[in-house]
């Protein structure tokens, strides 16, 4: 990275983080650090919901995601803005009817105390999981593009983080949120205009489309396949054809997800924070409907760069590999594993002259070229495959979908916007990761410390120990964080939520919709909600998105029963 | 002193008039995009592996 790239860096994340927290630095009151005074307006909380939920795993996954497998991811976010409705009616004038912190403080005044310090537990430890997650994320960039190891840059990401987060509470949280989410627009749109400047020069506008369809990469919505069987798969041959382990398609999109948006966006204390420090109901009920309506359009664009990647790779140069580790490992291949390298080489490059000839037949209007799109496409996938099976033995680390995007940041892009694009993408990060942390830190503070531990402390001294807390959090999650693996980021973000997001969002229903149900039956379908998703996960081959339909049917469906046997009084 | 805005009071009226008339357009918006995403998959792309 050069001097340039640098110092745009340096100056737009300085500048972003410095205008958030100055607005609320020093608040004084738990009201003040934990919900802004109740002061946000709609647009600063909605742009904050969204800044939290796309995260730098986010940005560079779905990019990778898109060069790879198309649009299908888009369907994830179809059941958004039906979920933003539910949450519209019934779950923002529950939370706003009282004065509150945090969304388990609710659940003491319809359930008692256990319930609610259940199920803030429950939230504590699935939040502290993903918070170390979304701290990995960014130090993958930063290592492939310093050749620094990922270890200090997951440290620098933590202390940058919990500094700001201490200094500025959950206001100076949604503020930094605005100013970066305007970042990562920007940063989307400038390389999205570079892409388009390229392929469009050489294919065509129809060109570009006709292109990305015949690679199967227009795949937005699978309605059906014939593969699919109806019986969950029990073992791993049978995963890959049962409907239930497809992760991607519309009824997991509209019917598994829309559980999971349920959960987020309205039980999961990171996001509840920002419609907590909104000024009113219909403040929070705008917020939410202006991140639902943007979330799609947002996601697409991010996919659809991914789409644009594959093109400009298929018509110049696409690497054999992408993840610069594995390029180090395979300048220094031992001799055994050298010519099977050099063959996988010689198939990639034939299969991408193949391609590119392809392409442009495609784009010309000969659709007769589409099966040879396809087949060089294929095969060049299979190529890279092979080739990075022979740089990297070990499964869990040859996938590099995640090295996508950065790989062409770091070798194409003009550095002013290399610059640009790594504030971007570590706004991205530290958004996400704030809003875990004061999401965190208000849980402990006003689920335990306040309720159990200290009571009568008053306002000042409990906003020095949430000071205390937070630090420890940040430092705790940084710690955890550095002894992460690498992977598909992007689903273990999700997948450690969906363990728990089905049971937490039980207990509201429950809270909300069955009104025999008291403490003993809420804190009964937590337990049994939680033990039936992990007995699920464990016998069944099922995507990670329905985990959060069992969880929540299992929950709702023990708690109701519980409700119904008599009580012992 | 400025008063505070109360939790409850509203700072704008909703959208679309109404919050019923709001959540109704917004579902029947989220239906066409999903079917125009669909037309899309279905006129504009061939799945990797079908094309002969």
């Amino acid at each position: 990275m050069t001097t340039t790239a640098w110092i745009v860096f340096l100056l737009v994340t300085a500048y972003t983080i410095w205008d958030g927290v100055r607005r609320t630095i020093g608040s004084k009151t738990m009201e003040g650090f934990f919900a802004a005074g109740r002061n946000i307006p709609w647009w600063a909380a909605g742009l904050s919901v969204m800044a939290t939920q796309l995260s730098a795993i986010t940005l560079i996954g779905g990019v990778g995601m898109g060069y790879e497998g198309g649009l299908e991811w888009v369907q994830t976010y179809f059941a958004l803005p039906f979920a933003m409705v539910i949450l519209c009616v019934w779950f923002v004038p529950m939370y706003r009817q009282h004065p509150i912190l945090t969304a388990y403080e609710y659940l003491e005044r319809r359930f008692g105390p256990i319930t609610r310090t259940l199920t803030s537990f429950t939230f504590l430890i699935s939040r502290c999981l993903a918070f170390a997650v979304v701290l990995y994320a960014p130090a993958v960039v930063f290592s492939a593009m310093t050749e620094i190891p990922i270890t200090p840059m997951v440290v620098v990401t933590g202390l940058v983080t919990t500094a700001y987060t201490v200094a500025g509470g959950v206001g100076g949280v949604v503020w930094t949120d605005v100013k970066q989410m305007a970042i990562i627009v920007v940063g989307i749109v400038a390389c999205l205009v570079m892409l388009l400047w390229d392929t469009v020069g050489q294919l065509g506008f129809g060109g570009v489309f006709a292109a990305l369809g015949a690679a199967g990469k227009l795949n937005a919505v699978e309605v059906v396949n014939p593969a699919w069987t109806l019986a969950p798969a029990t073992d791993q041959a049978g995963k890959a054809t049962s409907f239930w382990s497809d992760n991607y398609n519309l009824w997991t999109g509209l019917f598994g997800t829309v559980f999971l948006f349920l959960s987020y966006f309205g039980c999961d204390q990171v996001q509840v924070q920002s419609l907590l420090s909104s000024k009113s109901v219909d403040s929070s009920r705008r917020a939410l409907l202006m991140s639902a309506f943007t979330k799609v359009p947002l996601q697409l664009l991010v996919l659809f760069l991914g789409g644009l990647l594959f093109l400009h790779h298929g018509l110049a140069r696409e690497p054999l590999l992408f993840d610069p580790d594995h390029q180090a490992r395979a300048a220094n291949l031992p001799e055994p594993q050298r010519v099977p390298f050099a063959a996988a080489a010689a198939a990639h490059e034939r299969a991408r002259n193949d391609r590119r000839e392809a392409l442009l037949q495609v784009a010309a209007g000969d659709a007769t070229a589409t099966a040879r799109l396809q087949q060089a496409t294929m095969a060049a996938t299979a190529a890279r495959g092979e080739a990075r099976k022979l740089v990297q033995p070990a499964e869990g680390r040859q996938k590099d979908g995640n090295y996508i995007f950065t790989d062409y940041l770091f070798r194409e892009v003009p550095k002013p916007l290399l610059g640009l694009m790594i504030a971007a993408i570590f706004a991205a990060a530290i958004s996400s990761a704030a809003g875990a942390l004061s999401s965190l830190t208000s849980a402990s503070m006003v689920d335990f410390y306040r309720r159990w531990l200290a009571p009568h402390a008053d306002e000042a001294r409990a906003v020095r120990t949430s000071r205390i807390v937070m630090a420890f959090w940040g430092l705790a999650a940084t710690g955890f964080a550095v002894t992460l693996g690498d992977g598909p980021l992007l689903e273990k973000v999700n997948e450690i939520g969906s363990f728990f997001y089905g049971s937490i969002l039980g207990v509201f229903l429950l809270a909300l919709f069955v009104k025999r149900a008291d403490g003993r039956a809420a804190s009964a379908g937590l337990l049994g909600g939680l033990l039936v998703t992990f007995g699920v996960h464990g016998t069944m081959h099922i995507a990670f998105l329905w985990y959060n339909l069992v969880g929540a049917v299992a929950c709702v469906g023990i708690g109701a029963v519980v409700a119904l046997l008599p009580r012992r009084d | 002193m400025a008063t505070p805005p109360s939790p409850d009071s509203g700072d704008a009226p909703p959208p679309f008039g109404s919050w019923p008339r709001t959540y109704m357009l917004a579902m029947v918006l989220a239906v066409v995009v999903v079917l125009l995403l669909w037309l899309l998959t279905a006129y504009g792309n061939t799945p990797l592996g079908s094309a002969r």
